[in-house]
């Protein structure tokens, strides 16, 4: 007993070392600067996490496996059990079935989906685990703003009706998130009617500086008169290496050249990192 | 001489074992050993080495009996599904086992009229240990790619020759497993989902290895740093991970009489077993350890090693496929002698280390199983590290108390997840040092070599080397007593 007391007090000294670490470690996690968009390196699927500037946190779609967990870890601080939006693009197994481990790990305050019927298990998972956790549940619908920060908005674009007894990629959603200046398209797996259809909604209010590519480069998607009113300078394909399906395709890459926009994969980059701070878009990796 | 004798006899049947699964020429091989044995027992009582020749006869009925062991095994009756290969079969069954979660497909193990059948199937929906299901697929049986490993042989060990590939699967019931099974799977699912919500990845799945043995979730690029530095054996349930479970245990109870941290540890073992669902592999695996704790209470090495070889022989008599095919086997007879017979050696070389925080008896161990089981992991996995032996010192010093708090930390959160934070964060920073040391190690140039094609000859030359070794240094210590 008396070997504790006396060296207690170094006990104390190296607690109170490891909690002024912690505190540091906390201190340089939770400051940021602007805003931060990772499209996560999940293999073929897609998987993209926003952090606001006040710390909101946002995941569009999880990736196809629990790939997306590690992924994540690397973005947040170790303590950091809560992501307070989660938004399923469209209930594809790519899209959405790493999501079930992150509602079953996470807290979630808000879950967006498009509300269209799927006979993906992990659909009718998802649904399950907002049920039993009370989690609120919406669909999303032309015309909502989720208001994020202080000028950062995610706007939904579509879908813009019920929709739930269509084809899944037709049915993704689509939204513009905005930062001051700066803007980004995300578009799920929408294909090129859906494309044109919103052209002919939106037009030019469809220019965005970084484009995710819809349906990781498949040629089913990403048509000209879409390019040509999005006019992106950063677009970013989300997909998986040696990919059964040979994503991204060739004539979409040779495409996107030609318009002049700085292609991001990926499998080549792993994660890609973009931060804005309202008025200039900085890849980070 | 009755004790040659028995060694004769338990070496040849394992010789026979190991020929017969490397050799097939079916029952007439075994004759011939048979007739050797005769043969040479018939000179033993004409010629003048009467001792040696009934030796070596007796040596030879016990390799005809090894071959027939094996042979008794491997024959099965053909059955229907043999008949319905290539064809598309809807059948009904019980999961026998945990579904075994990879990276991008769940195994599941399908029992139907005896026949044992594998299912490769999507993550969703989730089965359970127990649950009847309905399978309508393709029946094949499984293939080796060529150039990787034995699939084939590694599935044969447990009796499966059938496999379905992502087959149409209708749940039909649950609970048809057997209750405590069912209960204990329960248990350890919730254990590690408790671990999961207040760790993060790839650290839980980490700590769910160390503590459970529940190595699925641990993502490849992980496992392969592991297989680099020389740790993967941690989070693999051999004889030396739950050793170092029981060496914990007891550590944490030193204050109390020797008697109850022996008695702890042991019971730690049979918990351990249970929880991690009892597979045949884990019980061979715990036995062993239990060996070695039993040598730790008792000081009597030489007899337990004897225990040690005994038990390795029922066990390969009760399935001979192991010898070959199942390295967890391997890896925990190696290990287990090394711990009993080559660590106090060590330990007397190793004098030098202080015998603070465990130092010494880490060291010691870890060169002394390292060493002894080196020639075995280059057969298997061809891939020697060079940086496994410090690895191991830098990893293995921290492994108890992460073990300790993550018990903690998923014991607590099954209660009440807030208790576990703190536990949880303490958890996560020994983890990280973990997984740190890994990943610098397996990045180094030179951090390891692959080898491919070592020869098997190679292997076993290596151990008989060993062995002289081993034998040269006992009549050294018994000269200078």
């Amino acid at each position: 007993m008396g070997k504790i007391k006396n060296q207690f007090k170094y006990y104390f000294l190296g607690i109170l070392f490891i909690a002024a670490l912690f505190v540091w470690y906390a201190v340089f996690a939770e400051s940021r600067q602007g805003l931060e968009v990772d499209f996560l390196d999940v293999g073929q699927g897609s998987a993209i996490f926003i952090q606001a500037p006040n710390g909101n946190q946002v995941l569009v779609d999880g990736g196809p496996n629990k790939a997306v967990l590690r992924q994540l870890s690397k973005m947040m601080p170790f303590y950091d059990r809560s992501i307070d939006m989660v938004i399923e693009s469209h209930p594809d197994s790519d899209h959405i079935n790493g999501l079930v481990e992150i509602l079953r790990r996470y807290k979630n305050d808000l879950v967006m989906e498009p509300g269209v019927e799927s006979e993906n298990v992990a659909y009718q998972e998802l649904k399950n685990l907002i049920r039993e956790k009370n989690i609120q549940y919406v669909f999303a619908r032309r015309g909502m703003r989720v208001n994020l920060d202080d000028g950062l908005y995610l706007d939904i674009l579509f879908p813009d009706r019920d929709v739930s007894d269509w084809e899944t990629n037709d049915a993704s959603i689509v939204a513009k998130l905005v930062y001051a200046d700066n803007s980004f398209l995300l578009t799920g797996d929408s294909p090129d009617k859906m494309e044109k259809f919103l052209v002919s909604l939106d037009g030019n209010r469809l220019r965005s500086n970084v484009l995710k590519v819809s349906h990781h480069g498949s040629r089913t998607s990403t048509s000209e008169i879409f390019l040509g009113y999005v006019q992106p300078d950063y677009a970013v394909i989300s997909v998986g290496k040696d990919n059964k399906y040979n994503h991204p395709h060739q004539e979409i890459l040779d495409r996107l050249n030609q318009f002049g926009v700085s292609i991001l994969r990926t499998d080549e980059k792993g994660t890609i990192k973009i931060k804005s701070d309202g008025e200039n878009i900085i890849v980070a990796n | 001489m009755n004790q040659k004798i028995a060694i004769a006899l338990l070496s040849g049947f394992v010789a026979g074992v190991l020929l017969r699964s490397f050799f097939d020429f079916g029952w007439q091989l075994a004759g011939f050993f048979v007739f050797l044995g005769i043969v040479l027992a018939a000179l033993s009582f004409l010629g003048e080495q009467k001792r040696i020749f009934l030796l070596i006869a007796i040596l030879m009925a016990g390799i005809a009996l090894g071959i027939a062991r094996y042979e008794l095994r491997d024959s099965r009756n053909t059955n229907l599904l043999d008949q319905k290969i290539g064809q598309r079969v809807n059948l009904q069954g019980i999961i026998i086992d945990e579904p075994d979660e990879r990276e991008n497909y769940t195994r599941l193990t399908l029992e139907t009229n005896g026949d044992k059948i594998l299912l490769y199937t999507h993550h969703y929906p989730e089965f359970h240990y127990g649950d009847k299901i309905r399978a309508a697929g393709f029946l094949k049986k499984p293939q080796n790619i060529k150039d990787s490993f034995d699939w084939v042989s590694y599935f044969a060990k447990d009796d499966i020759y059938y496999e379905m590939i992502y087959p149409k699967i209708e749940f039909v019931s649950a609970g048809n497993g057997a209750w405590i099974k069912e209960k204990l799977f329960i248990l350890k699912e919730k254990f590690v989902g408790s671990l999961n919500k207040v760790i993060s990845e790839p650290h839980s799945a980490f700590m769910a290895g160390l503590t459970i043995g529940a190595k699925k979730s641990m993502p490849q690029d992980l496992q392969d740093e592991f297989k680099k530095t020389g740790i993967i054996h941690v989070v693999v349930l051999s004889g030396y991970n739950i050793t170092l479970v029981t060496d914990t245990i007891m550590k944490f109870f030193s204050f109390l009489p020797r008697i109850f941290g022996v008695s702890l540890g042991a019971m730690g073992i049979i918990l351990f077993t249970i929880m991690t669902g009892a597979s045949a592999t884990v019980v061979r695996a715990s036995i062993m350890a239990l060996l070695v704790i039993l040598a730790r209470a008792t000081g009597r090495i030489y007899t337990i090693t004897r225990a040690l070889f005994l038990t390795g022989f029922l066990m390969i008599f009760q399935n001979p496929k192991i010898l070959r095919f199942d390295a967890s086997f391997q890896l925990s007879f190696l290990a287990t002698l090394a711990l009993l017979y080559l660590v106090p050696y060590f330990k007397e070389k190793f004098r030098f280390v202080p015998e603070k925080f465990n130092l010494r008896e880490i060291i010691s161990s870890t060169a002394a199983t390292q060493i002894f089981v080196l020639p075995l992991l280059l057969y298997k996995m061809g891939i020697f590290s060079a940086v496994s032996l410090p690895v191991n010192l830098l990893v293995l010093i921290f492994v108890p108390a992460t073990m300790f708090f993550g018990f903690i930390t998923g014991g607590l959160g099954m209660i009440w997840d807030v208790l576990s934070i703190p536990f949880g964060w303490i958890s996560y920073v020994f983890l990280q040092y973990e997984l740190w040391i890994a990943e610098i190690f397996a990045k180094l140039p030179f951090s390891s070599f692959n080898i491919s094609q070592f020869p098997l000859l190679a292997m076993l030359t290596l151990y008989v080397i060993y062995g002289i070794i081993i034998y040269k240094i006992r009549g050294e210590d018994k000269k200078s007593i």
